[in-house]
């Protein structure tokens, strides 16, 4: 397995090459279940996904072109409602903030359920060393906790795992004995969590949209625990990036008819969540105390400039299903937190010069076919933005995959006809013979995968001038 | 580094001025160029049309739908019950009052009595036809656990409130107190995180079988 | 078509001239794909016109990230095509660098308004087919199935399905269908090179679903492709179909 020379830089290679067959078959597999799923929820109940897609873009860029505006009508519209809004600019003060949030309430035990924004402040750690136990409650989180693993996917994280897995993890655990029926696992699964959703002083979630006009929180989710998670124990504490705004609640109809359709393919996913605030009083449920917290941590360095566009993104997941690379590497091959195609854009670019550097590889491991944009339910123009990171790269004298051929003799070459025309002419008298022993290492990798093309006998410009002089049209 | 809510928003005036100044970026003051796309789906207000199409979806999804009359629900819902052995639900008092009391459920709503509970009687205040979605407006005083901690759910639905399409859904919400929170429940709890295998019942309830009085 | 992408305007009467861009790739390895062009292009009567001084459209250095290197190149492109009315490629990645990548590649510079200019009278030769002679059926006679791979830089111009109707409609010909149509084939050009595990997990993940039907043919729309899959083939055991561009097959069925 191909090491990386260059310490701290993700190798997606290196990564990809030591997944398992097994693993990659079963993301090869969903991911062509989803793509399919995807197609036919659109063309059977959106007869206008294209213009749909646009409308969603431009409604979401005018957010973000104008978030300090919109930030701060939804921090007082959630103000009013009761709830306890705090700004947190990075992971440090993010955690800080849960951390203090959870001490001063006392709090032992918590309830998680799935928050990518979570997963990108390593918050779980810093809760369980301040002394907090925390228990993951998505049936793919509390799989990936138990496993101490990471997710490979931002909407069903354990894609690549099997049943198999599953089972012998439950069994390792004692969460059940050994049973591989994907009903047995998940009503195992059921059992163990439902006594966490009781017993837990907090509920952590995320929140994909808050709405600016009314300071409703919007979650979508289908198994359940995030509305146990947010209204079972006594404070819930939800956090979620400052791009998740929306201007008003008729904007989400846009969303709400795209987002799960490109996510799972279904029309809704089974609950879509407004909430509002902490319980009244009166009321028999419901959390004593709600906090919001926005998190920035480099968000705002795609702000105003040429990436701005994928502060668009809802977290739909779509890009990840139909890539072939992650296809291939599978989400745990990016090595970051976000994988695929949105993970390539915003892994180097939040966080600061470190995260630059360490994930430099992740937009050059696309061979740009333009899937993910096609998919993307808010026209992200994910391509473009890759290959400005990769010219960005070259500027800086990032890190890059090695063997790549410098490209100005190439400019030399092929700004110099008549070079250019000897050498096609020498290639084809000298074949490829010397080359195949030259001493590049990428291209010698190459050579064991690929068989090289032939010369031709006759070039097309010796064909063409044969047929000029013969007058032939 | 300075951190909190005044840099965050000092660092995106920042990035906006900036990106405005260097092109990237619209001027502030430009009015965005929204358009009027059609994000309706249905815009059938045929009664018999949306009934058949909400009981369609959720069919689909492997709940039920009985379409039943008013004078009917009591006899239906306790037949039901009476089928399923059910003993020890949790119901609203809306619920109760449309379908009768009954010895199988109680009034009470603390957590233990939730989670304990074999099944839930509830009355939803509207039905999207478009997906089959329930719409359960948490006024005050109103459980919110009721709808996803018993694994049984026992929904009234008056067929009149059904509306064609989630842009209805959404345009009722103005009428809501902003504090006040919303669930909108399309179907049963389900996963497929293991091997992409469709599961129901993974937290939520496993199970909606709706009593939906046609009572016009 | 992605929204970034200059959409071909120009047009050409019966008659007119049409510039061919050969491709670096066919002009080093595959001269029978512009030859097969020049024929189906004098089929439709039009005189075909070949800038002996033209080399590469830059796409390489661009996508590398190398845009200086790039600029020069596609500036020698530029000048090479500038009194081409019409220019038609047989390839979606090197039409999609001219109406994709030099308006990115040329913000801020001089030659903006020249290369936007360039890619309005820039087609891809299926698109030309499909949408300039509003083609749906194709002459003569071609015996065999056929697989159609279309390849990822057509998203990046006008949407038509012209490959399709017109390998259909020949006499003949049994076109089937990629279970995975939207799948990259894993070549990308530097990335192949970068990144040669990937892509050839990609490229054999695509071969297979490729093969599924037991075509004859696996006929696509750009010779990248059909260079990566022919060299992957040719390293893995078992029979593989012949690889061709689409417009070798039309240009055969043209053929007495």
């Amino acid at each position: 397995m191909k090491q990386s020379k260059r310490v701290g830089v993700v190798d997606v290679e290196a990564i990809g090459i030591g997944k398992s067959e097994s693993s990659r078959a079963s993301v090869r597999s969903a991911s062509e279940k989803k793509v399919v799923s995807r197609a036919m929820a659109l063309e059977a109940e959106v007869e206008n996904s294209a213009d749909l897609r646009l409308e969603a873009a431009a409604r979401r860029q005018h957010v973000i072109d104008h978030l300090d505006e919109y930030l701060l009508a939804a921090e007082k519209s959630m103000t009013d409602n009761g709830i306890q809004v705090h700004w947190a600019a990075d992971q440090e003060e993010a955690q800080q903030l849960v951390v203090k949030l959870c001490h001063d309430a006392g709090v032992k035990r918590i309830a998680k359920s799935k928050s990518m924004v979570s997963e990108e402040i390593h918050l779980n750690g810093a809760l369980e060393a301040a002394g907090m136990e925390v228990v993951e409650t998505d049936l793919g989180e509390f799989v990936v906790q138990l496993d101490n693993d990471h997710p490979s996917h931002i909407v069903t994280p354990i894609i690549h795992k099997s049943r198999k897995d599953v089972a012998a993890t439950f069994a390792r655990e004692g969460i059940s004995e050994y049973n591989e029926d994907p009903e047995a696992l998940t009503m195992a699964a059921r059992r163990h969590l439902r006594s966490v959703f009781m017993s837990a002083d907090c509920g952590i979630t995320g929140a994909n949209f808050i709405v600016a006009e009314t300071g409703r929180l919007v979650t979508v989710s289908n198994e359940g625990n995030l509305r146990l998670t947010s209204n079972t124990p006594r404070l819930h504490i939800a956090m979620t990036g400052i791009e998740k705004i929306v201007a008003t609640e008729a904007d989400l109809a846009l969303l709400l008819k795209l987002l799960a359709r490109s996510a799972t393919g279904q029309s809704l996913t089974v609950y879509t969540q407004f909430l509002g605030g902490p319980r009244a009083s009166g009321d028999p449920d419901g959390p004593d105390a709600m906090h919001v917290i926005l998190l920035d941590n480099g968000r705002t360095n795609l702000l105003g400039g040429r990436y701005r566009e994928m502060l668009r993104c809802i977290r739909c997941g779509a890009c990840l299903n139909v890539c072939p690379v992650y296809r291939a590497v599978t989400g745990h091959g990016y090595g970051s937190v976000y994988p695929g195609p949105m993970g390539a854009i915003f892994s180097p670019l939040l966080g600061g010069e470190e995260s630059r550097r360490k994930y430099a590889y992740l937009p050059k491991a696309s061979s740009l076919c333009g899937a993910c944009e096609e998919v993307c339910p808010v026209a992200i123009p994910i391509p473009k933005m890759l290959v400005a990171l990769r010219e960005e790269s070259m500027r800086m004298h990032m890190p890059g995959p090695g063997g790549t051929p410098p490209w100005a003799p190439w400019s030399m070459l092929a700004t110099s006809p008549g070079i250019w025309k000897v050498a096609l002419e020498s290639g084809r008298a000298i074949g490829w013979g010397p080359a195949r022993i030259a001493p590049v290492a990428a291209f010698q990798r190459w050579l064991q995968h690929h068989d090289l093309p032939a010369w031709p006998r006759q070039s097309f410009r010796s064909w063409w001038k044969k047929r000029d002089a013969e007058g032939d049209s | 580094m300075s951190k909190g809510r005044d840099a965050i928003l000092a660092s995106i005036r920042g990035a906006l001025d900036a990106g405005r100044a260097a092109g990237w970026a619209p001027p502030a003051s430009q009015p965005p160029d929204f358009h009027d796309v059609e994000t309706r789906y249905l815009d059938d207000h045929d009664p018999e049309a949306l009934r058949v199409r909400f009981q369609d979806r959720l069919v689909k999804l492997g709940d039920s739908v009985r379409r039943i009359r008013v004078a009917d629900v009591q006899e239906e819902v306790e037949a039901f019950s009476r089928e399923r052995g059910l003993q020890s639900g949790v119901a609203e008092a809306a619920a109760i009052e449309l379908t009768g009391t009954s010895a199988r459920r109680s009034l009470a709503n603390d957590k233990t009595t939730m989670f304990a509970a074999d099944h839930a009687l509830v009355l939803a205040d509207y039905g999207v036809a478009e997906t089959g979605t329930l719409v359960f407006v948490h006024a005050p005083g109103r459980s919110r656990l009721i709808t996803i901690a018993p694994p049984l759910q026992l929904v009234v639905l008056r067929a009149s409130t059904l509306l064609p399409d989630l842009v209805d859904a959404l345009a009722i919400m103005r009428d809501v107190d902003p504090a006040n929170s919303v669930a909108w429940i399309t179907g049963s709890s389900r996963t497929a995180d293991i091997d992409g295998i469709l599961i129901r019942g993974a937290h939520g309830p496993k199970e909606l079988a709706i009593f939906m009085i046609e009572d016009a | 078509m992605s929204t970034e992408s200059i959409k071909p305007t120009a047009r050409q009467k019966p008659g007119g001239a049409v510039h061919l861009m050969l491709t670096c790739l066919c002009d080093a390895f595959y001269p029978e794909v512009g030859m097969a062009a020049v024929r189906i292009l004098e089929h439709r009567g039009y005189k075909v016109a070949f800038e002996a001084n033209q080399t590469c459209c830059a796409q390489p250095a661009f996508n590398h990230g190398d845009w200086a290197a790039a600029r020069k190149v596609a500036r020698a492109t530029l000048k090479v095509f500038r009194d081409a009315e019409v220019l038609v490629t047989p390839s979606g990645s090197c039409a999609a660098m001219i109406r994709w990548g030099f308006p990115q590649l040329f913000r801020g510079e001089p030659e903006l308004e020249e290369a936007k200019a360039l890619g309005s009278r820039t087609w891809e030769l299926m698109e030309f087919l499909a949408l300039h002679e509003g083609l749906e059926a194709w002459p003569g006679k071609w015996e065999g199935r056929v697989v159609l791979h279309k390849s990822c830089h057509l998203r990046e111009l006008q949407p038509h399905n012209g490959s399709d109707l017109l390998l259909a409609s020949i006499k003949g010909l049994e076109l089937v269908g990629p279970k995975t149509p939207e799948q990259c084939c894993g070549f990308g050009g530097t990335f192949t090179v970068s990144f040669p595990w990937t892509s050839q997990e990609m490229g054999g993940n695509k071969l297979r679903d490729l093969s599924t039907t037991g075509p004859d043919v696996i006929a696509s729309t750009d010779m990248g492709c059909v260079m990566h899959l022919r060299g992957m083939a040719a390293k893995a055991p078992g029979v593989s179909p012949r690889l061709c561009h689409v417009a070798e097959i039309l240009a055969e069925s043209l053929s007495p």
